[in-house]
């Protein structure tokens, strides 16, 4: 069943907005995701996810979309699980576009958990 | 003097098992007999030859037969399992217990006087340089039908000198390359092991015969990723007890 979804775009454009684009709505195709809303949050207060808070605050819709897990990075804390977890939590689905991740409940979470820690030291250990 | 990883930056190994990579060998041979309403399910018959069982005339032909395999085989097998389960000692040996493997399934495929050989080059960068490739044949792999590798020392030397611009073009460098290389003859059940660092390719297949390998990358689970991004290239595949217990941490 095809189910509603709001995207947020990388608001740092560091993949142009027009290539985000092409690549979500791929994914959502893949997904059975009906996109029915686009935004994306405040340049330089991307790591806040204030606009997302909002979103899955309201209840509105059931799933959200970005482009890239790596909204969700920060270069010295590593992944913010705990916010993927605080949407869960809430009963809302997430998706990631530009890796294919779909996390629908909290033990997709716990596996990805250990991607993503992963990923954080591999990413470290590429600049040392 | 036999080769190994480190005096030569490769290896040509034997597999300890070899089961699996039959069941993967002999799957793909009964979906090209069925595609191609083949009587004989020889496998290395039917893989030697499928470029005139199925009539491939042009690289676009192939490459889209390719595509289609991987596709068939995509939710079946899994390459990088298969090929631990064949070669696995000496990747545990070389890279410990904790591994990264590459994600996607890779085939690569060449049908004699194609154009669409590996031109010479190193896989790092943007590969890891903390990463091994298995390239392991289906059919037998010999002449300008194998691969070809320039060694640890003359890979090193011959790099050195073509970002010096000691060489006055391409086709001068390659033919140095070339001069140094190690040509293969590597069997079906073999592998041949190698790092990320070294010159290697292949050559337009003359022979009359297709090549059929795998290409499965490895490097510890935490080593650097080079210029890929560790979340789409790589999955976690193996993770020691003590690995699980630090990324399970709940203090």
């Amino acid at each position: 069943m095809v189910e509603e979804a709001y995207v947020l775009l990388d608001a740092t454009r560091s993949t142009p907005q027009i290539i985000q684009h092409q690549i979500i709505r791929n994914f959502a195709d893949e997904c059975d995701l009906k996109i029915s809303f686009y935004g994306a949050e405040f340049r330089g207060c991307e790591s806040a996810h204030m606009q997302l808070k909002q979103y899955v605050e309201e209840k509105k819709i059931n799933n959200f979309l970005l482009y890239s897990i790596y909204q969700f990075y920060d270069s010295s804390n590593g992944f913010d699980i705990d916010f993927l977890e605080y949407i869960l939590l809430k009963e809302k689905n997430i998706f990631f576009a530009a890796e294919k991740i779909s996390v629908k409940n909290l033990e997709i979470l716990e596996n990805l958990k250990n991607e993503l820690k992963i990923a954080h030291i591999n990413l470290k250990n590429r600049n040392s | 003097m036999n080769p190994s990883i480190k005096t030569h930056g490769f290896k040509i190994i034997n597999s300890n098992e070899i089961n699996e990579l039959n069941n993967l060998k002999r799957y793909i041979t009964n979906f090209l007999s069925n595609k191609f309403k083949l009587n004989n399910k020889d496998p290395d018959d039917v893989l030697n030859n499928i470029h005139n069982y199925a009539n491939l005339i042009t690289d676009r032909q192939a490459n889209d037969l390719v595509l289609e395999t991987l596709k068939e085989l995509s939710d079946k097998f899994d390459f990088s399992e298969i090929v631990y389960q064949s070669f696995g000692e000496e990747i545990r040996n070389l890279l410990g217990p904790d591994l990264h493997a590459q994600k996607n399934n890779n085939i690569v495929f060449q049908s004699p006087n194609s154009n669409r050989y590996s031109e010479l080059h190193s896989d790092a960068p943007p590969n890891s340089e903390f990463e091994l490739v298995v390239w392991v044949p289906l059919v037998n792999c010999y002449g300008t039908k194998s691969f070809f590798m320039v060694p640890l020392e003359d890979s090193f030397d011959l790099i050195k000198k073509y970002k010096s611009k000691n060489f006055s073009n391409w086709n001068e460098f390659k033919s140095k390359a070339l001069e140094k290389a190690n040509h293969f003859e590597i069997n079906y059940s073999q592998a041949l092991i190698f790092w990320t660092g070294m010159i290697h390719g292949s050559l337009e297949n003359k022979t009359n015969e297709s090549r059929w390998c795998l290409n499965v990358r490895y490097k510890n689970l935490f080593a650097p990723c080079g210029q890929h991004d560790p979340l789409t290239y790589y999955r976690i595949f193996r993770k020691s007890v003590v690995t699980d217990l630090a990324l399970s941490k709940k203090w």
